[in-house]
């Protein structure tokens, strides 16, 4: 079972997103229920052949807003790698082939920032900025734009004294062409294996955030926030958190086995 | 060298630290004139490389000046030190390390040409439009078939990546080529097949060469004249057929008699 999970890592991981994706595209169609819709009348009902899942405390058609969920933690998961993507590979582009003051001062803001656990950090901001959505993905960006910023720099430190580097200098290509060229190709594999990783830590910060009311606010069907919104009936009715729970797992093991599947076969050729 | 105004290149009183204390070059001056091949022999760590380096700015001398053509090599900075940089260009050591894996031959051959496009060397001026028949041809001047264009260095032996490793050290026509040991990483049956091609390539195109090697009888086939180093200083220079005479330093001998022994 472990050779099959380590072999084929990379393709269940696919697999889970892809799923994620086709529930977000054709989810609404398949499900004829308003994920946002309240009916008193139907309140915790059992799964049947309406609700395939149940019904949660509103009368909320409970796998309508599971995949109503996805396509939440699908968006903000994606707009908080992008971001911390878009902010963390330049600033490590040019704290690497810079070096000096450039790289001092950006290192000098990395340290302060690993310091401390991501969690405790991302915690801090989305509670000073206050209970919202957008606040944890502000909170996950700030944190997570170093872990990019720091693999890049460290790659690019050690090719950039190669003498395919150095071949480019000599050949007039200028600083930042090379970068771009030469440079980023190099560091890119180990940047998406970290993003693959990361996502899922994202998502999980996403939903532990949102769990303990920092993020995602009700009626918002996140499954953080539907964890939460459950908890007050967990001895009654546990399957309530369950369903959002499996979810988060499911979702989260795929992007780490598809991060370590990246790994490990980068590990194996060295290039691809 | 007959007159003074045939010189390409002046070195005068070159030094160079690394990191504060290494002293890899200490008050080295010579000269190199057109065409010519300067040989550069000495112990590891005796500073060649490091001439190299300074010669192609890729590090800064703390004292000292390189006039090239006229022009002071040490003191240019930005996009005139980048123009100038076509008229001194180098061949490697290791051809493996000197090509980016990830790029095409033809990626790698044309770098150079791309960078410069108002630059048009004579053995290209009829092509100068068709950047594929440019990097075919010169393909073609160091001996390789053109299709192998779109090849990836892994699919190329370490002679044939040397191949292309000078292909593009030529592709600017520069005034003057490094090679810094061009044959020390190559398998003994290839090593006098790139001697050859530098040989034949400098007779072809006029190019002067600082020609750095271990391979004591491989610095006096290429050379016209022979430089000697020693922890970063000059021990002596000559012309190549007076390798043996007697008058040579005591150094010089040692070094000679190490190959011969
Ligand atoms: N990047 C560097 N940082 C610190 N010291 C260096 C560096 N590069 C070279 N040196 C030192 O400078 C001196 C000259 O080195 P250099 O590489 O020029 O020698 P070399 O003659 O080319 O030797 P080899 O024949 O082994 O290639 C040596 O003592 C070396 O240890
Ligand atoms: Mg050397």
């Amino acid at each position: 079972m472990a050779g099959f999970i380590n072999r084929y890592a990379v393709w269940i991981g696919l697999g889970v997103w892809l799923l994620l994706a086709v529930m977000t595209l054709l989810g609404p169609y398949l499900i004829p229920h308003d994920p946002l819709a309240v009916d008193m009348g139907k309140r915790l009902q059992t799964a049947d052949a309406t609700h395939w899942l149940g019904t949660d405390h509103f009368g909320r058609d409970v796998l309508a807003r599971l995949v109503a969920g996805a396509k939440i933690t699908l968006g903000l998961t994606l707009v908080a790698i992008s971001a911390a993507l878009l902010i963390g590979v330049p600033l490590g582009l040019l704290s690497g082939y810079v070096g000096g003051v450039v790289d001092a001062a950006v290192m000098r803001v990395v340290d302060a920032l690993v310091a401390f656990p991501d969690f405790i950090i991302a915690i801090s901001i989305a509670g000073i900025l206050g209970p919202d959505v957008t606040h944890v993905v502000i909170a996950i960006v700030l944190v997570k734009w170093i872990g990019y910023a720091r693999v890049v720099r460290g790659t690019v430190m050690t090719e950039k004294g190669k003498a395919y580097v150095l071949a480019a200098r000599v050949a007039g290509t200028p600083g930042v062409k090379t970068i771009f060229r030469h440079l980023l190709p190099q560091a890119l594999p180990e940047v998406l294996v970290l993003a693959a990783l990361d996502m899922g830590k994202i998502i999980l910060m996403i939903s532990a955030l949102s769990y303990l009311g920092l993020g995602a606010q009700p009626p918002m069907p996140e499954w953080g926030a539907m964890l939460n919104d459950a908890k007050m009936m967990f001895q009654t009715h546990p399957v309530l958190m369950i369903y959002p729970g499996v979810a988060i797992f499911l979702v989260v093991l795929g992007c780490n086995l598809l991060g370590d599947g990246l790994r490990d076969r980068l590990d194996a050729r060295g290039e691809w | 060298m007959t007159a003074q105004t045939n010189h390409l290149l002046t070195v005068s009183n070159l030094s160079m630290r690394y990191n504060k204390h290494v002293q890899a070059l200490s008050g080295v001056s010579f000269q190199i004139g057109t065409g010519e091949c300067l040989g550069v022999v000495g112990q590891s760590g005796s500073g060649k490389s490091t001439l190299a380096r300074l010669l192609l700015r890729l590090d800064q001398p703390d004292e000292g000046e390189m006039m090239l053509l006229g022009q002071p090599l040490h003191k240019l900075k930005g996009e005139a030190l980048r123009q100038w940089r076509r008229h001194v260009q180098i061949v490697f050591q290791d051809p493996a390390a000197a090509l980016n894996p990830r790029l095409s031959i033809y990626q790698s051959v044309m770098e150079p040409l791309n960078n410069y496009p108002q630059v048009t060397p004579v053995f290209l001026r009829d092509i100068r439009h068709s950047p594929r028949e440019m990097a075919e041809r010169l393909l073609s001047m160091v001996g390789l078939p053109p299709e192998w264009l779109n090849r990836k260095p892994h699919q190329l032996s370490g002679g044939q990546k040397q191949r292309v490793a000078i292909a593009r050290g030529i592709s600017l026509q520069p005034d003057l080529l490094i090679c810094d040991e061009p044959t020390a990483s190559l398998d003994v049956s290839v090593q006098a097949q790139i001697l050859n091609l530098l040989k034949d390539l400098q007779e072809q195109l006029g190019m002067s060469y600082l020609f750095i090697s271990h391979d004591i009888a491989a610095v006096r086939f290429m050379s016209n004249r022979i430089l000697v180093m020693k922890e970063g200083q000059l021990v002596e220079q000559f012309d190549a057929d007076q390798l043996l005479a007697a008058e040579r330093h005591p150094y010089t001998q040692q070094l000679v008699q190490a190959v011969t022994a």
